[in-house]
């Protein structure tokens, strides 16, 4: 019974995984060797997907993480709130309304 | 995973060097600085345009925009604007100041630069205190705020009343365009770009002297964390008529 328990868990969460990385809208990278830890892209991602890490960088900063990436919906809150620029986000998936707006957002210029 | 750059949705704008900047964790400076950066290059201005650094704690922004830049005088930004935009009407012409800087030691200089409506961006940065300095009171500090001069809170009998630089300034004729924005919330953000391609495309047509008015932290200087700083920022933005104001 309790085998059957687990191997249901297992596959269960699995799948979860699976279904949460399918619906994955958005991916942060994050500079960690610039950023400060100041947090304001943890306090201001609508969904909580960053942390802030127990490591420091090199200048002694803990910096932020993005812990859950299944969360993010890709709305680039974080990288238009970080004071220091440490933020890139790309899409999977659809762009948030705000997000076509911003020019500098769409334009690619990286290209 | 890899990313496809056709997806990216936000990066580091081109502008912006590789220094990391020396502000403090959170400071409002950076987070402006990079929306400036971003304005220029999506207005395609980089070639075309002469910045003017003040003193304060932003006084190495040469090292962080890559653009040309002058370093003015403490306070005289305006004064050296003046002659800049008159020598070479090709170029955008901004400054970037601080409270003490615009609203304390140079105020002589932005009243008549904006008397004079010389052509010219200027972007002020309130953030209510001395930053650089360690934090103390500046003519814009609010009505009860402690700051290191004034431990108890500013008040009006020992120290008079808040300086309402940005207001005068919009009752000036030679202002073609006064607004007033911050960096505290995405939606700001958004906003304040918008007003800042608004004021360099007012000074391009040569329209007159345009004010951008960032309400801005100091954590250091406030001794709050940054989330606090603007948490409490965003309250008081409450009080405030933000957005244009001429
Ligand atoms: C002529 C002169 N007087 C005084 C100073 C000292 N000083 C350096 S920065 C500063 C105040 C800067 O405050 P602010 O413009 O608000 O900029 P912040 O540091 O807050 O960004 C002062 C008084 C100086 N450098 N030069
Ligand atoms: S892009 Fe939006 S959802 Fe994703 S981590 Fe940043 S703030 Fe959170
Ligand atoms: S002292 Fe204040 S204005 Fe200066 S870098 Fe620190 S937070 Fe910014």
């Amino acid at each position: 019974m309790n085998m059957h328990n687990t191997l249901f868990r297992d596959v269960h969460s699995a799948a979860l995984r699976t279904v949460h990385a399918m619906l994955q809208k958005g991916q942060v990278t994050i500079d960690a060797e610039r950023c400060k830890g100041c947090g304001l892209c943890v306090h201001t991602c609508p969904a909580q997907s960053l942390t802030l890490s127990q490591m420091v960088n090199s200048r002694g900063y803990v910096h932020s993480e993005q812990r859950f990436a299944n969360r993010c919906i890709g709305c680039a809150s974080c990288a238009l709130i970080c004071p220091d620029a440490c933020i890139t986000v790309s899409r999977r998936g659809h762009i948030p309304h705000h997000a076509m707006q911003h020019d500098s957002l769409w334009n690619n210029k990286l290209a | 995973m890899s990313v496809n750059t056709k997806d990216i949705v936000y990066h580091r704008p081109r502008l912006l060097t590789d220094n990391n900047m020396h502000y403090c964790p959170g400071c409002s400076h950076a987070a402006i600085h990079k929306i400036l950066a971003d304005v220029l290059s999506d207005m395609n201005l980089a070639d075309n345009v002469i910045g003017i650094g003040s003193v304060g704690c932003s006084v190495f922004i040469y090292n962080y925009i890559d653009i040309d830049w002058i370093e003015a005088a403490h306070g005289r930004a305006p004064a050296v604007a003046t002659a800049v935009s008159r020598l070479n009407p090709q170029k955008l012409v901004f400054t970037y100041q601080g409270d003490g800087d615009m609203a304390s030691i140079g105020t002589t200089e932005i009243i008549h630069a904006a008397n004079r409506g010389e052509n010219i961006t200027v972007i002020f940065i309130n953030n209510s205190v001395y930053g650089m300095t360690g934090g103390q009171m500046a003519p814009t500090t609010p009505l009860g705020m402690k700051t290191v001069t004034c431990p108890d809170g500013r008040n009006v009998e020992q120290n008079g009343y808040p300086l309402p630089i940005t207001d005068l300034l919009t009752r000036l004729p030679g202002t073609c365009f006064v607004s007033r924005e911050a960096v505290t919330t995405y939606k700001h953000v958004l906003h304040a770009k918008k007003a800042l391609r608004k004021a360099f495309q007012n000074t391009l047509e040569k329209r007159g002297t345009s004010v951008v008015e960032f309400v801005a932290t100091c954590c250091s200087g406030w001794k709050m964390s940054p989330v606090e700083a603007n948490e409490w920022l965003n309250t008081r933005m409450k009080q405030m008529k933000m957005g244009r104001l001429k």
